[in-house]
């Protein structure tokens, strides 16, 4: 495992780089003719990459595309438009036939492991389908091969011939992250895969994938919106809103000198527990409103509706992602400036 | 009916801001028995179990506190652990059978409540204690009006009139913050975004003007900036109203930054209660101070390992002897001659003080837990369990709006 941790250094080519992606789905007038009214714009021209071994989080609030993203790279959706380079080859234009060789490469760890799981198959069974499909080992190994999995993920491999519905939500997630595993995929898109999960659970889990990630050399994709988890799971962050990323950048700049409202807006949101519970109290800014309708966003900058700095040209222009100081931050506000104080408490 | 219109109509008249002060003493048709100088609201050694075809699972075993007014009561606890079943009993909506309650008394302003015919009970829901529940798509009835649901409650409670009710639904939208009130009355839940639908649902808690307010994970499937916008709404008109807030929840930031005072719940049992400056600063139960840990933060070292607690809750058809944490507990090798595995502790006074309560064989629990290090059975990990949580539900929500008080 040594070498493959050292030829994912930095500067290598990207494992995934994703260029303007965009994703709409048409809405359908009611009726015999079934003609298209309207695109609901759930992903609006993202670009980002992640090397070999990294993790990318993708933060935002409900509805902005974050898992429509995760859904599109791993084709379930069909792109609209935009390329999606998965260790030099294209994705996007490829057929499903096409794209079964990489599909081993890209799994998927969903975030209920109730639904996701199920419940007439046994956990072997569950584990053993894509080593089947893939055939990526002999079909006398395959039990075996199910056994380190299970053992790899903390549960008991004598285990194998139970359901699902033995087994508490954690470990259910430890099954679909097994299965997940299966293929030793180079790319996973975890999608909430611990926000359906006991408190107590939670770090169980991170704390597993983590331990996977050093060990098989794994770049995630980590979609969620509990900004304290992803800041402790990935070093790169991307915050998104109504379909664009806002703003772009190592963990350090996101949550220490955010530049975007919007990220500023979040990040004041979350309640700190240690803070609060000796009597801290942070300058919360407070959003108006909700997250306009991506059938129709607001012109220019998406985000000026809700926002404090809005001046007319954010309803003019929309704001480029820009560049700011370090190459890796990207920033799309007229008005961006970093605030360094959101995570401060005054007693 | 008319006769005993309440002394508040006049006021159904003010809307907006006016309509925020607080309230005259309301005479109440069902006034009888309630002491208004008794504490508000006290619930001791509550016990519900729930009657399974694999046997008795004791969701609630022995539950006691008391919330004054103007107080916020945190309810801090994992999935099954027993914390809506306490909410639901207190409000008295809990789906009977299965569930039963085994004893204890909830007292509110010295009479109790369990011991009132079904009828009498009915009528002090929303009018003395009402509840704001999580999802409020499901908790409210997608076939009516916001405007409807929330009139119904001042026609049958008070005996308003059509026009009367709809206008204070108006003042009651207006006042949980949803913008164009007066055109929005009209509108069915599924019109409402998931934060609105939410405020919706305070104003119908609020309708009656309770004396308790019980908030079921009220932020849970909401967005953080909408969670924070919601919990901002809560303790505005707390302040206004200067009701009693109990809210469940199992996010340590929503009590840190809500509740006055803190119950830890775990396996139906509590097994700590304080001040949660207190609590949360010093736990005195290794649960707690589990929870703390497994928790990551937004300052400090992002790359600090996490500690998780080993394995998963009990079921509490079988719950482990002694204390229900001893499987998980990283301590339970420093109390002597295995305690922790026969026999229960008592809820008693910590190190820290006479109003810190702790549920732990060890003396000094902080301080152990601050100089040894946590070791724990790796088997516990490989245990797959019969998770009651998991099938013996607490009723749905679907069928707790409907049994709540909008349909009398």
């Amino acid at each position: 495992m040594a070498e493959a941790a050292t030829s994912a250094s930095r500067g290598a080519a990207p494992l995934l780089e994703v260029r303007d992606l965009v994703k709409h789905f048409p809405v359908k007038s009611s009726g015999l003719i079934r003609r298209t009214v309207g695109q609901v714009q759930a992903i609006d021209g993202i670009s980002f990459s992640i090397d070999p071994g990294q993790s990318l989080g993708l933060v935002g609030e409900s509805g902005c595309g974050k898992s429509t993203t995760g859904r599109v790279l791993m084709k379930l959706y069909e792109p609209t438009r935009g390329e999606m380079l998965f260790d030099g080859v294209d994705l996007a234009p490829l057929s499903q036939r096409q794209m079964l060789p990489h599909r081993k490469d890209i799994q998927l760890i969903f975030q209920d492991p109730y639904s996701s799981l199920n419940p007439r198959h046994t956990v072997g069974t569950i584990i053993a389908t894509p080593l089947q499909v893939h055939k990526v080992v002999p079909e006398k190994q395959v039990i075996d091969r199910v056994k380190d999995l299970l053992k790899l993920v903390g549960l008991n491999p004598e285990h194998y011939n139970r359901y699902p519905s033995e087994f508490s939500g954690g470990q259910r997630q430890r099954i679909g992250i097994a299965r997940a595993l299966a293929l030793t995929p180079k790319l996973m898109i975890a999608d909430e895969p611990v926000s359906a999960l006991d408190v107590s659970i939670q770090a169980q889990v991170i704390n597993l994938l983590q331990d996977l990630q050093r060990e098989f050399n794994i770049a995630f994709l980590f979609i969620a919106h509990d900004l304290a988890i992803v800041r402790h799971f990935c070093p790169e962050i991307a915050v998104m809103y109504l379909g664009k990323i806002v703003e772009i950048g190592d963990r350090d700049t996101i949550y220490n000198r955010p530049h975007h409202p919007y990220t500023q807006a979040l990040l004041s949101a979350v309640p700190d527990v240690k803070q609060a519970a000796i009597g801290g109290r942070r300058d919360r800014i407070r959003l108006q409103g909700d997250v306009p309708s991506p059938i129709n966003p607001p012109s220019g900058c998406r985000f000026r509706t809700r926002c404090w700095k809005a001046q007319d040209i954010c309803a003019a222009q929309e704001p480029p992602l820009l560049q700011i100081g370090s190459a890796e931050h990207q920033v799309a506000c007229h008005f961006a400036e970093p605030n360094t104080n959101i995570l401060a408490t005054s007693a | 009916m008319s006769t005993e219109t309440p002394t508040t109509t006049s006021e159904g008249d003010s809307v907006g801001y006016e309509g925020r002060r607080r309230r005259a003493p309301k005479s109440r048709p069902e006034d009888e028995g309630f002491d208004a100088s008794a504490p508000l609201l006290e619930v001791r050694d509550l016990q519900v179990e729930f009657r399974t075809r694999d046997g008795v699972s004791r969701a609630v075993n022995g539950a006691s506190f008391s919330v004054a007014e103007g107080e916020t009561l945190g309810i801090l606890g994992e999935s099954g652990c027993g914390k809506s079943v306490t909410a639901q009993a207190i409000m008295g909506i809990l789906d009977r059978p299965p569930a039963h309650i085994a004893g204890g008394r909830v007292i509110l302003r010295g009479v109790d409540l369990l011991s009132l015919p079904e009828e009498t009970r009915r009528k002090v829901r929303a009018d003395r204690i009402a509840m704001v529940f999580q999802d409020a798509l499901s908790a409210l009835n997608p076939v009516f009006s916001v405007g409807w649901q929330l009139s119904e409650l001042h026609r049958r409670h008070r005996g308003y009139g059509k026009q009367e009710a709809k206008k204070e639904s108006i003042r009651l939208l207006d006042l949980v913050g949803i913008p164009g009130a007066a055109d929005r009355v009209n509108d069915y839940p599924h019109q409402f975004s998931g934060g609105m639908r939410q405020r919706v649902m305070i104003a119908m808690s609020l309708a009656l003007d309770p004396d308790v307010l019980i908030a079921d994970e009220p932020t849970t499937a909401l967005d953080v900036t909408v969670q924070a916008q919601i919990l901002d709404l809560l303790q505005e008109l707390q302040r206004d109203f200067g009701s009693a807030i109990v809210i469940i929840t199992h996010d340590l930031g929503v009590i840190a930054e809500m509740a006055d005072e803190v119950l830890v719940m775990y396996a139906g049992r509590c097994v700590e209660y304080g001040a949660t400056r207190e609590v949360l600063t010093h736990p005195e139960m290794p649960y707690t101070w589990g929870l703390l840990n497994s928790v990551p933060e937004l300052t400090g070292d992002p790359e600090e390992a996490l500690l998780p607690i080993p394995g998963s809750p009990p079921s509490l058809l079988n719950p482990p002897n002694g204390c229900a944490f001893h499987p998980r507990c990283g301590y339970s090798h420093l109390v002597p001659a295995d305690l922790c595995t026969r026999e229960l502790p008592l809820l008693e006074p910590s190190p820290r003080g006479e109003s810190h309560l702790k549920r732990c064989h060890l003396l000094d629990p902080e301080n152990d837990m601050r100089t040894h290090e946590p070791a724990v059975d790796d088997d516990v990990l490989e245990q797959p369990d019969l998770l009651v949580a998991d099938r013996v539900q607490a009723p749905d929500q679907q069928t707790l709006s409907t049994a709540g008080d909008s349909n009398g």
